[in-house]
């Protein structure tokens, strides 16, 4: 590559993951404290402002900007104390993979052979159940909560952490340090904890990172089909199914909420990119 | 080969026992079907009766083991909603999620694979600029709101296409492209990587030192290699774009398999309900066993390691 083009490509590519990192810090913030900031009340709205368009329509004001859904409420309300239920059930789901997912993988990997082959069966298990209709099955077995979500995200996933960490393993336990671990008489579990475990720490951090916008997306997915978070609690996905109805008066009841899902996953996907590329090049098709 | 192939038959059929038995718990979960199947005026004894005729009654596992007895005769019983063989929903309803997915995949590869090549070779310039945006963009919409993007665009605003609900050419537009949308970004992301894995290896070097012509390192040496780390991602997609169908299928009113799974789920017909779900799954693994398969022809390091 040429140093010109390559200054250039840097320069672009700092400042849109800039830009993602600040979207992230203030996702975080709303996650927080959203409650505390909106203009108005997420739940409740005004009937007499129902399908208010947002303030740069004719029409709108800058008391809603983004104007109101069909029960008159604040869609930028709504969009913003709906953050600490995408990004929390997210990040909880994949923890919970990731201390699923992790052991699964270490112990399939290194002890290989009957162990390896039920593990895996049930990696493949998760694989190829679609999520999108488990979850609608679940939640209609067990009702939409925030904790059949989990349920859902975390059988879909953990599968993933499990094939990535026993794939490390695998070429990890031929390397000489296990070797020589064995010969210095370390036992199996000495191994995995103090000399595997420490090694795929990179790679399932970058796979964490990289699991944010992927969960993000099938909680609004969920949402949308109205087994997600149940309303009236203000779901990304939901609140763009409500806006169907409208889609040809009132666009914005569903364009916004959208809108606010794909910047997130945007931010989310390219801040996930750039760690992976910093912390490990290999990982690229992850 | 003969043995990896039977090896892999021998997983996938493992696989689907195992899947069989997580559809027939979750499909049970659910309540009482026979609650949902009666008039509200039905008597206790009705009751009693529709859950003996269905085979309610029976314990879990005999009821289990029924369906499966059934399953490998082919037979996936009747749907109670609709009241003939979920045999014959499953063929409708699945043409018309073949057609999507079909048109969708057709619409990645002639854009996805050339993007994909000429982001990889030209890496930094206007192209690869170009693809990138595609296929970051393409993995971040949430397909339900492209879907409603492009009806309000393409259906209402301008009225082009029908709206909802045509299984007609015209009607699978929107809901091809909106799936396209995203399997275009997967392809291209992975032609790219492909590419750029492939261009950097000993092989492409000698095949240039030889004096070849570019165009020839670049499709012959360079994408047939790059073609396996495609492959091997394929199979996941797969199961991915399964999910994406059932919503696209939902904002388009759509008559395909997804739309058949989320109503018979809402309606407590278990037996349609069982059955689609089995047949989506049971694609899903067999594409992934394909994959797989032609995975060990193309690459036989692969082939060898493995058996």
């Amino acid at each position: 590559m040429r140093p010109m083009t390559f200054a250039k490509r840097l320069n672009t590519e700092s400042v849109v993951v800039f830009t993602c990192i600040f979207i992230i810090l203030i996702l975080v913030i709303f996650a927080f404290f959203g409650d505390l900031i909106v203009p108005h009340s997420p739940t409740h709205g005004v009937l007499l402002d129902r399908l208010q368009p947002p303030f740069w329509q004719e029409g709108g004001s800058m008391k809603y900007p983004l104007g109101t859904d069909s029960v008159g409420r604040c869609i930028l309300s709504r969009i913003i104390s709906g953050v600490k239920y995408s990004l929390g059930i997210s990040i909880v789901s994949i923890v919970i993979s990731a201390l699923i997912g992790v052991p699964m993988g270490l112990i399939s990997g290194f002890f290989g052979a009957g162990v390896d082959a039920v593990v895996m069966r049930l990696v493949d298990l998760g694989m190829a159940f679609p999520m999108i209709i488990l979850g609608l099955l679940l939640s209609i077995a067990l009702g939409a909560s925030v904790s059949t979500l989990l349920i859902v995200l975390v059988f879909c996933q953990w599968s993933r952490f499990a094939r990535q960490v026993r794939a490390e393993v695998l070429s990890l336990k031929e390397t000489e340090f296990v070797a020589l671990a064995r010969v210095a008489g370390c036992s199996s579990a000495r191994i995995i904890s103090r000399h595997l475990l420490p090694n795929v720490t990179n790679t399932v951090l970058v796979l964490m990172t990289l699991q944010v916008s992927w969960t993000i997306l099938v909680v609004a997915s969920l949402s949308f089909l109205g087994a997600g978070i149940p309303p009236p609690q203000p779901g990304w996905g939901l609140m763009v199914a409500d806006g169907r109805e409208y889609l040809s008066t009132a666009p914005w009841v569903s364009m916004m909420p959208g809108l606010a899902i794909m910047i997130t996953v945007l931010s989310f996907n390219t801040v996930g990119d750039w760690i992976r590329d910093r912390l490990d090049p290999r990982l690229q098709q992850l | 080969m003969v043995s990896y192939i039977g090896k892999r038959l021998l997983q996938a059929v493992v696989v689907l026992l195992l899947m069989s038995g997580v559809i027939f718990l979750v499909a049970r979960l659910g309540g009482d079907p026979v609650l949902k199947l009666l008039s509200e005026q039905a008597s206790e004894q009705d009751r009693i009766n529709l859950t003996i005729k269905l085979g309610l009654d029976k314990p879990l596992y005999e009821q289990y083991w029924v369906w499966i007895k059934l399953v490998a005769h082919g037979n996936l019983g009747i749907s109670v909603l609709h009241r003939i063989p979920v045999i014959r929903l499953v063929e409708i309803y699945g043409k018309n999620t073949l057609k999507l997915v079909v048109y969708s995949m057709l619409l990645a590869l002639l854009f996805g694979v050339p993007l994909g090549v000429v982001a990889g070779v030209r890496r930094g310039r206007g192209a690869d600029i170009i693809a990138r945006t595609i296929a970051i963009l393409g993995q971040s919409a949430p397909l339900f709101w492209v879907g409603l993007v492009l009806m309000y665009f393409f259906a209402i605003r301008w009225p082009i296409f029908p709206i909802l609900g045509s299984s007609g050419i015209l009607g699978a537009v929107l809901p091809s492209i909106t799936l396209a949308l995203f399997t275009t970004a997967g392809i291209t992301r992975l032609t790219r990587s492909g590419m750029i894995e492939a261009m950097n290896s000993d092989y492409i070097t000698l095949a240039r030192s030889k004096g070849i012509s570019e165009a020839v390192v670049v499709f012959k040496h360079g994408l047939r290699n790059a073609i396996i780390p495609i492959l091997t991602f394929a199979g996941m997609y797969f199961a991915i774009l399964m999910s994406g169908v059932v919503v696209v299928e939902v904002v388009f009113a759509w008559p395909g398999i997804g739309q058949l799974t989320f109503i018979s789920a809402l309606g407590g017909d278990y037996p349609t309900l069982q059955g689609a779900v089995l047949a989506i799954t049971a694609t899903v693994i067999m594409v992934n066993l394909i994959v797989d398969v032609m995975y060990g022809y193309i690459d036989p390091r692969i082939r060898y390691r493995k058996a």
